[in-house]
């Protein structure tokens, strides 16, 4: 044998040697961990994740200003690139932007603004701006980033027809889109490892019963059936209200994926000498569940519902744009793309496209994200 | 009968069945039976080791499972004796009662590593069963895993590893350990060494012999290897499509066969030296096991049977005791001499 053979082997069998003391007392969440990290593309996807849910929890303080914030004068302005430097008078060093210019068309009496390439605005961080409640409860006006004078705003992603920052609607956006995504998948969970659990551990008649209804259930049209129940949510509701209207309908038919994932498992492990070793060890039938099933494939079940969530996310974002899913004073990245519906818009201010480009980039994270963890999710084989 | 009577028996099962429908066909019309385990009758006594052998699908592990009830047997008794004197029958008692008796009857399972639950230390397996049936102190519980731990060979520093870290001889001492920890009276062992490497083997076979030697245990030890059963077996019982064929003491049966089959296993087990391993009088077993779903009339073995007379195939032979205290069922147990190896040489036919 070559040595540069031997040492790559005595590489693998260090990952893999049976009397290895390091991780022969690590658990397997740490043996998924490994592996995840492996996966670069999901590791990345992972942070790019954590930065969007901390942009969520922390959405008054990212954005540089409020929600219905109007700024007059500033109707339809499009977005502006920050640059480090300063040249327009000597050399500076910080956050600027350019400043807009307005051209009104005499005719039609249309205002157009444009990037004024004369003009520079400087941009700060932990500006003092609008007071607003951190996470809903500590008073702040501090702003992560916001123009250093409140008389030159600056509109990163441009603003629309109403003359509101679109980049602060899309960062309030964030928190409504992507937690719509979780509470439903939680609505999802309960129901799925309910059936799928009982499918799989009773079989037989049970077993069949619950099949033929997720059959039945995954067998109509979901747009159609979301669009029905959506519409159907009273005008009267408050947006809190029809805002868990709408992620329980969207998880109706998100459950089923999952309760045949944990069939699957449990009709598996249900003939594990493992699980029969702890029914002859007396264990009762919920601890055997709960202990000895469940912990083999919590993993497959994160990975499970980390994708189903782009789905909701995708489900909230057509129903919206629909006009049947949240309506207008709640701001979601639908709510903002059903704003874009029109042609002219499309043309004449793409950048309130801008919010689609987040569904895109969170739902392709998401993906990684799942994907990776379905990979790592059997670090023994 | 009276012999076994006066013995106290610890076991004694009585004819034995298991067999299981199994439905095919579009709207599961069609039904087969497979008769795994088809009137099956035997006595176990206290301490000794009796092994369950045949060849794959004979129905051994059905006999096993049946007595640990993770089937339940669709006939015959299982008449196991309590500490308190008194007989019960394990094979119609509902699933709570059977409680108890789970601590008193163990098995030992195959594959040393699907039978440890990967997610759980080596701490929480072998006191999953302490805590389920509440047999020790909460706080005593960590004390007697580091002493199961010891009995099998295992060091105490062990204790927060997973399985994964473990070879399959060191799993299969945690799988005893955990067998160990309820004070079992009988332990089935189905092919507890088979999976492992050779080497191992003879570790811990002379692990279970301690093991029995120091807490008085009765073993039913199936497997397919004929060599370990005689290092381990008191007495042997040869199963051939759900039946029992020939029980008897180890060394009778080994040296002096009474029923064909017997001697066909006996014969497909290789010379261990290799000079004297004769490829010409080491017969292989002629045919194919019978289907357990649609036996032959007659003796089972009758197709693949070098004897086989008109009897055979029309008449089943019943289990009997022959002079030597050997049962055996087989027409001609009284006449064969099938002690030599292919059966031939003294094989006296009184009828042709
Ligand atoms: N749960 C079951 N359902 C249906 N048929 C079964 C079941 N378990 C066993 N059988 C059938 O019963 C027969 C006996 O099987 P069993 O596992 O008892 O044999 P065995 O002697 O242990 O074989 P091996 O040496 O391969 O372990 C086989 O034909 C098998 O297919
Ligand atoms: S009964 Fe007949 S067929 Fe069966 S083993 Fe004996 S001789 Fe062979
Ligand atoms: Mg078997």
């Amino acid at each position: 044998m070559q040595s540069g053979e031997v040492l790559q082997g005595a590489d693998e069998a260090l990952e893999h040697a049976s009397n290895e003391p390091v991780s022969a007392t690590r658990g397997y969440w740490h043996l998924v961990w490994r592996r995840f990290r492996r996966h670069r593309v999901a590791t990345i996807s992972a942070i790019i994740l954590i930065l969007i849910y901390a942009v969520a929890l922390l959405a008054e303080f990212v954005a540089p200003h409020g929600t219905a914030s109007r700024f007059e004068g500033y109707q339809n302005a499009p977005p502006q690139v920050i640059s480090l430097v300063d040249t327009s008078d000597g050399f500076r060093v910080g956050l600027f932007a350019n400043g807009y210019a307005v051209e009104e068309d005499e005719e039609s009496r249309r205002r157009t603004m444009s990037v004024d390439e004369s003009s520079v605005r400087e941009l700060g961080l932990f500006v003092k701006g609008e007071e607003y409640k951190l996470a809903g409860l500590i008073p702040w006006d501090r702003h992560l980033i916001g123009p250093v004078d409140p008389e030159e705003p600056v509109f990163l992603l441009g603003t629309d027809s109403l003359g509101r920052d679109l980049f602060s609607r899309i960062v309030h956006g964030t928190r409504v889109s992507m937690s719509i995504g979780l509470v439903g998948v939680a609505a999802s969970m309960i129901l799925g490892i309910l059936f799928g659990g009982l499918s799989g551990y009773y079989g037989g008649a049970t077993d069949t019963l619950i099949q033929r209804f997720i059959e039945f259930i995954m067998s109509i049209p979901s747009l159609p059936l979301w669009m029905v129940l959506a519409a159907s949510i009273p005008t009267t509701w408050g947006p809190i209200t029809s805002y868990f209207a709408i992620t329980l309908i969207l998880s109706i038919i998100g459950w089923t994926d999952l309760a045949r994932v944990v069939r699957g498992r449990f009709l598996a492990l249900r003939e594990e000498d493992f699980v029969e070793s702890a029914r002859l060890d007396n264990a009762r039938t919920l601890r055997i569940m709960r202990r000895h099933m469940l912990p083999s494939f919590s993993s497959h079940i994160i990975a499970a519902l980390t994708l189903a969530v782009p789905g909701m996310i995708l489900a909230e974002t057509s129903l919206s744009f629909l006009g049947v899913g949240l309506q207008a004073p709640v701001v979601s990245w639908g709510v903002l793309l059903q704003e874009a519906q029109s042609v002219r818009s499309l043309v004449t201010t793409p950048w309130l496209m801008f919010p689609g480009v987040a569904v895109i980039v969170a739902v392709l994270a998401l993906n990684f994200v799942g994907d990776g963890m379905r990979d790592a999710a059997d670090p023994y084989n | 009968m009276s012999e076994l009577e006066d013995q106290k028996n610890l076991l004694e099962v009585r004819d034995l069945r298991m067999h299981f429908t199994r439905r095919s066909g579009m709207f599961r019309r069609h039904s087969t039976t497979v008769r795994a385990v088809d009137g099956v009758s035997f006595d176990m006594s206290e301490g000794e080791t009796l092994g369950l052998v045949g060849e794959s699908g004979c129905g051994k592990t059905s006999v096993g499972r049946s007595l640990i009830r993770t089937y339940a047997p669709t006939g015959g008794q299982v008449n196991y004796r309590r500490s308190d004197g008194d007989q019960v029958d394990l094979a119609t008692l509902p699933g709570k009662a059977l409680r108890p008796y789970r601590r008193e009857l163990r098995m030992i399972f195959q594959d040393p590593f699907s039978s440890l639950n990967p997610r759980m230390t080596v701490r929480d397996i072998i006191a999953e069963p302490l805590r389920n049936n509440r047999t020790a102190h909460r706080r005593k519980v960590d004390e007697k895993v580091v002493d199961l731990l010891q009995i099998v060979g295992l060091r105490a520093d062990y204790l927060d590893r997973y399985p994964h870290a473990f070879s399959g001889g060191e799993r299969q001492r945690i799988v005893i350990a955990r067998a160990l920890s309820l004070d079992p009276r009988l332990v089935i062992a189905d092919e507890a060494v088979s999976a492992l490497d050779v080497s191992v083997r003879a570790q811990i076979l002379e692990l279970l012999v301690d093991l029995q030697a120091d807490h008085g245990l009765t073993y039913l030890f199936i497997s397919h290897d004929l060599a370990v059963v005689r290092y381990m077996c008191d007495r042997v019982a040869v199963m051939y499509v759900g039946k029992i064929v020939e029980i008897g003491q180890t060394g009778t049966v080994y040296s002096r066969p009474r029923h064909p089959y017997t001697r066909a296993l006996l014969d497909s087990v290789p010379e261990p030296d290799p000079t004297r391993r004769n490829l010409l009088t080491q017969e292989p077993l002629r045919g194919e096991v019978a289907d357990p779903s649609d036996p032959p009339a007659g003796c089972s073995f009758n197709p693949r049977c070098p004897f086989a007379e008109e009897i055979c195939r029309r008449e089943e032979p019943e289990l009997r005791t022959l002079d030597d205290g050997t049962q055996a069922a087989c027409h001609f147990a009284e006449e064969l001499n099938l002690a030599s190896p292919g059966g031939r040489a003294g094989a006296e036919r009184p009828m042709r």
